[in-house]
């Protein structure tokens, strides 16, 4: 009887993550608790008049010697920022 | 690295500035210091007082010497007359050093040096907007993407390289004839570029490959997401009918999509992914956030790429969102990606949300969720109407940017276009971390 009853519980979570639309598919729990990402509170980086306010970054993540084409490291002040 | 365009307090002028987004040791983000100024060119006697949709590229470079180097590419507004058209949007980039990273960024200026390359597009007979540029991390040259327009109510895309010299470490822009790589797909906008070793198409060797995303028109399909990609080591192509990828969304396969991001992830892992706007009608009145990566494979064989949709924003409902980037990073001895979006469920009248959100993956299909929403703290000038008829070919550049270093994050937002109120008047940003 136990093992009909974890069977039916496979069963029943098999069938509910597997209702599976192929673009928006049903996410199983495991997939949800994952880590998440954690924010500070917003800072204004440029206040004023800052007509079409078009923002772009980026990390230097492809810093890299000439010609190795490796992941470089990333430069670094006197405080310890990077 | 975030830059963006203020109005010079005395002058009035628009001026391209950029300024540091720290990451600390202890994991606490800060701001630089320091507010730097990109120059424009010298087209005296006339003065560039206009520009908008800067982007910037860094590099870091240990050859003989040793610098970071920061590329910047906008439009500008050329008031002189040309041969036909007295005036237009042209497209400068300029470029500094600091010399010595590993002294305190921010108590040294950047030096400039090689004025704002304007030769190959002076003169020009057409206009030029909507650039954007990306270092090659295995010689140090530059690409820049750009649009140009051929013809009344007709554009294609232009793509420039910059070779650096190996000994002296310069970069050359030559001069590219106008008619240097066409891309054979007329009314294309807002062209993305990346260069990263990932393995897609007819390239299966981990080679390095320049990536372009972009919006796209042909009759059959309207306003579509495109892709072209070529090897680092060939010489970029004057035609780019070899390896251009279009696709539909089935579910929205009568609306238009466009304005997307790209990134190709760091060296080894060999993952790339792109997020666009994909409208849920004709006229723009409502969008969500489409996203597709090299990694999953839902799509017929030949795209080899799969998508997945905001979850669960895949319905008709009321909450639209919009103007996405994003990101690839490592995480948990693999690689996943990330993406920044504004967010509203009221688009008529505005309240817009900068969000952030991992990609996660289920059954080997790409799902985007709001696990990990960004809460918007303090900032009221995210409002705006939703302006549906600039969507494709806005000016303006509202937009999210999401960069990644190990844990770390930075999302920087600008504010919703809201013209009828004067405009937003920020930029804003919020850094993060894995937890």
């Amino acid at each position: 009887m136990r093992n009909f009853i974890m069977a039916l519980v496979a069963l029943l979570m098999f069938v509910s993550c597997g209702k599976l639309d192929p673009v928006h598919p049903e996410l199983c729990g495991s997939d949800l608790d994952r880590a998440g990402m954690t924010f500070q509170t917003a800072v204004e980086i440029f206040s004023g008049d800052a007509d079409y306010p078009t923002v772009d970054a980026d990390n230097c993540e492809v810093i890299n010697s000439i010609g190795s084409g490796s992941e470089g490291t990333p430069w670094e002040d006197s405080s310890g920022n990077h | 690295m975030a830059t963006a365009i203020r109005r010079n307090s005395s002058t009035g002028d628009h001026e391209v500035i950029f300024r540091k987004l720290k990451v600390a040791s202890n994991g606490v983000g800060s701001l630089g210091n320091t507010i730097y100024t990109v120059p424009f060119p010298d087209i005296s006697p006339y003065e560039v007082t206009e520009a908008r949709l800067p982007k910037v590229a860094a590099c870091y470079i240990d050859s003989d010497s040793e610098f970071v180097e920061f590329e910047f590419t906008y439009q500008y507004f050329d008031p002189r007359p040309n041969q036909y058209i007295d005036n237009d949007w042209e497209v400068a980039v300029a470029r500094c050093r600091f010399a010595n990273p590993s002294s305190n960024f921010d108590s040294i200026s950047p030096d400039w040096f090689n004025d704002p390359e304007v030769e190959y597009i002076e003169d020009h007979e057409f206009a030029d907007i909507q650039p954007d540029i990306v270092y090659d991390p295995t010689t140090g040259d530059i690409y820049v993407v750009l649009v140009v327009y051929i013809a009344p109510g007709t554009t294609n895309l232009r793509v420039i390289e910059a070779a650096r010299d190996s000994e002296d470490l310069d970069v050359d822009w030559g001069t590219a004839d106008p008619a240097q790589s066409p891309i054979p797909e007329h009314n294309s906008f807002h062209p993305r570029i990346d260069v990263g070793q990932v393995n897609y198409g007819d390239y299966q060797n981990n080679d390095w490959l320049v990536g372009i995303a972009y919006t796209g028109w042909d009759y059959t399909r309207g306003w579509h997401i495109r892709l072209n990609y070529w090897k680092t080591t060939e010489t970029t192509p004057d035609d780019f009918t070899k390896n251009d990828v279009g696709w539909d969304d089935p579910m929205f396969a009568l609306f238009p999509a466009g304005v997307p991001s790209i990134d190709i992830g760091p060296p080894g892992s060999d993952h790339a992914a792109i997020v666009w706007m994909q409208a849920k009608s004709d006229d723009w009145a409502n969008a969500t956030v489409m996203y597709a990566d090299t990694k999953h494979s839902y799509l017929p064989a030949g795209q080899q790429i799969g998508y997945g949709r905001m979850h669960p924003d895949s319905t008709w409902g009321s909450t639209c969102s919009a103007f996405p980037s994003v990101a690839v990073h490592e995480y948990d001895d693999t690689y996943e990606s990330s993406i920044s979006f504004l967010i509203t469920t009221d688009y008529v009248t505005g309240k817009w949300t900068p969000t952030a959100a991992h990609v996660l993956t289920y059954n080997n299909l790409a799902v985007v969720t709001f696990s990990n929403n960004l809460t918007l703290l303090g900032v009221d000038d995210a409002e705006g109407k939703w302006d549906s008829g600039t969507t494709v070919e806005h000016y303006f550049g509202m937009t999210t940017a999401l960069t990644v270093y190990e844990n770390n994050y930075w999302m920087v937002w600008s504010g919703f276009d809201s013209s009828d109120a004067g405009g937003p008047t920020s930029v804003w940003g919020a850094y993060g971390n894995t937890n």
